[in-house]
């Protein structure tokens, strides 16, 4: 992983040889992480519990840290706590049953339509037409602005398959995306 | 930066898949004079780059997203990492709550479902229904195992990741990638997606025990009843699709069409003539078994 500063950076560089505390990660970096796991979720509720679990891992990780590229870390960890997350739920399937009220009534889209309001939806909604491996992909190069190498290296796929992924992920985008594109003439 | 290596050897280069590599600066020096010429050479492709870079720039614009749950307390006391803790824990106490609760929902509606098809199975035997013992016809959902492969369709949930080493499948084993590497098996029940990639393009091969409905297949494909099997080939969104048997397997290969409609097709055809003659052992209790959905089905 390189040391450059990620898309999403809002902190000051650190120094390369620079080991954070939990605590200064939670504080300065939280937002940045919540952004990772809104973009691959598109539910703030999936992305709070995305970034908890982060965080844990974080705190797990932190010894085995090597000073480098701070941001591109936890975005590499964020996105496979997600990824885990989706794995979990494919081989523990929670959906609701529709005679299951209690199923049913989970969850608050009230909270997140408001806490979306101001975002272009349009984006973050072709976003999660992809699929979940694609949507990764572009998130961390797009958004977050890694390599093909340092997303092969997060994911734990081949460069080729980073490069499969995002020229499907973007090419797709383009297609829900099209009637927005602004083009130069 | 991507290496010739990370490629099939002898893989013609098509400029139009390098577009996105080229807009992330990700292609070796030979790609890139590939791609310069062809875009020097076609406006069409220039429109794609230009339409891309636009589309780049759209995803960049997206902001930093503040939570919306409460902040973590107290992180100058130190208290942050306990309270992350214990949200998480109480997180997954939830989770487990509901999945008992699911649990126990499933548990009573198998109990049902398993009176009933025992009383099914019971009349069939006594009745002596052999018939409705054989395989139900398949029609291949060929829309959604396209959307699938193209990654717009089947949501969270719809396949498992799956170990193809452990998998014991002569129809996953046997490689159908014509050269492509697998990259990846997932399994919905009885349905198997392998997915095969040579770095720019993706090709999904589907099987499942059963014979293909010939009937049920869409009207705008092409049907070839000679040689080697039985064909049904379409184009699907930017996919070509084709669908034969082999034993008793039906599979389903979905190649991208950008990598040319002909070659897509080609690889295709190849992949269903690799696809061993699976011969599916069912006992006779397996057949019973499925005698009631059979019934249920069929009412």
């Amino acid at each position: 992983m390189t040391g450059r500063e990620t898309r999403l950076s809002e902190s000051a560089p650190r120094a390369d040889d620079a080991i954070p505390t939990w605590d200064e990660i939670a504080r300065t970096h939280r937002r940045f992480m919540y952004s990772v796991a809104y973009r691959l979720s598109g539910n703030h509720t999936e992305a709070e519990d995305v970034v908890q679990t982060a965080l844990v891992r974080v705190e797990r990780g932190l010894a085995g840290y090597r000073p480098g590229n701070l941001e591109g870390w936890l975005a590499r960890i964020t996105t496979n706590v997600f990824l885990d997350e989706v794995r979990r739920r494919r081989r523990r399937p929670t959906e609701a049953l529709p005679d299951d009220p209690e199923r049913v009534m989970a969850g608050a889209p009230a909270a997140d339509e408001a806490a979306t309001a101001d975002l272009p939806d349009y984006i973050q909604a072709a976003l999660g037409h992809l699929s979940e491996d694609h949507r990764a992909a572009l998130v961390l190069c797009d958004v977050i602005g890694m390599s093909y190498p340092e997303i092969a290296e997060a994911l734990d796929v081949p460069v080729g398959t980073v490069r499969s992924r995002i020229h499907r992920g973007r090419s797709a985008m383009r297609d829900m995306l099209r009637p927005h594109l602004e083009l130069d003439q | 930066m991507s290496t010739e290596a990370d490629r099939s050897p002898g893989h013609d280069l098509d400029p139009g898949d390098l577009l996105n590599a080229y807009l992330d600066d990700e292609l070796s020096g030979t790609e890139r004079a590939v791609v310069d010429e062809a875009l020097a050479a076609s406006p069409a492709l220039r429109h794609e780059l230009d339409e891309l870079r636009a589309t780049q720039t759209l995803v960049r614009t997206l902001p930093l997203v503040e939570p919306t749950g409460a902040p973590l307390p107290a992180v100058e006391n130190g208290e942050a990492r306990r309270a992350c803790s214990a949200l998480t824990a109480e997180s997954d106490v939830a989770d487990a709550a509901a999945v008992v609760s699911l649990d126990r929902h499933r548990r009573r509606h198998k109990a049902v479902v398993t009176a009933i098809g025992a009383i099914a199975a019971a009349l069939l035997v006594l009745v002596g229904v052999g018939a409705t013992l054989d395989p139900m016809p398949i029609a291949p959902p060929v829309d959604e195992f396209a959307a699938t492969h193209m990654g717009t369709g089947g949501g969270p949930g719809a396949f498992d990741d799956m170990d193809a080493d452990t998998m014991d499948d002569p129809a996953v084993l046997a490689g159908l990638g014509g050269g492509m590497d697998r990259m990846a098996v997932y399994a919905r029940n009885d349905l198997v997606r392998t997915v095969y990639s040579d770095g720019s393009h993706e090709m999904s091969v589907f099987h499942e025990p059963g014979a293909v409905d010939w009937d049920a297949l869409p009207a705008d494909g092409v049907m070839r009843d000679g040689g080697a099997a039985k064909t049904w080939t379409g184009v699907r969104d930017d996919t070509v699709v084709a669908v034969t048997e082999r034993g008793d397997l039906m599979v389903v290969i979905v190649a991208d069409a950008d990598m040319g409609t002909d070659e897509a097709m080609t690889k295709a055809m190849e992949a269903t003539e690799m696809v061993p003659a699976v011969r599916v052992e069912r006992g006779f209790w397996d057949r019973l078994s499925e005698a009631p959905s059979n019934i249920v089905d069929r009412i």
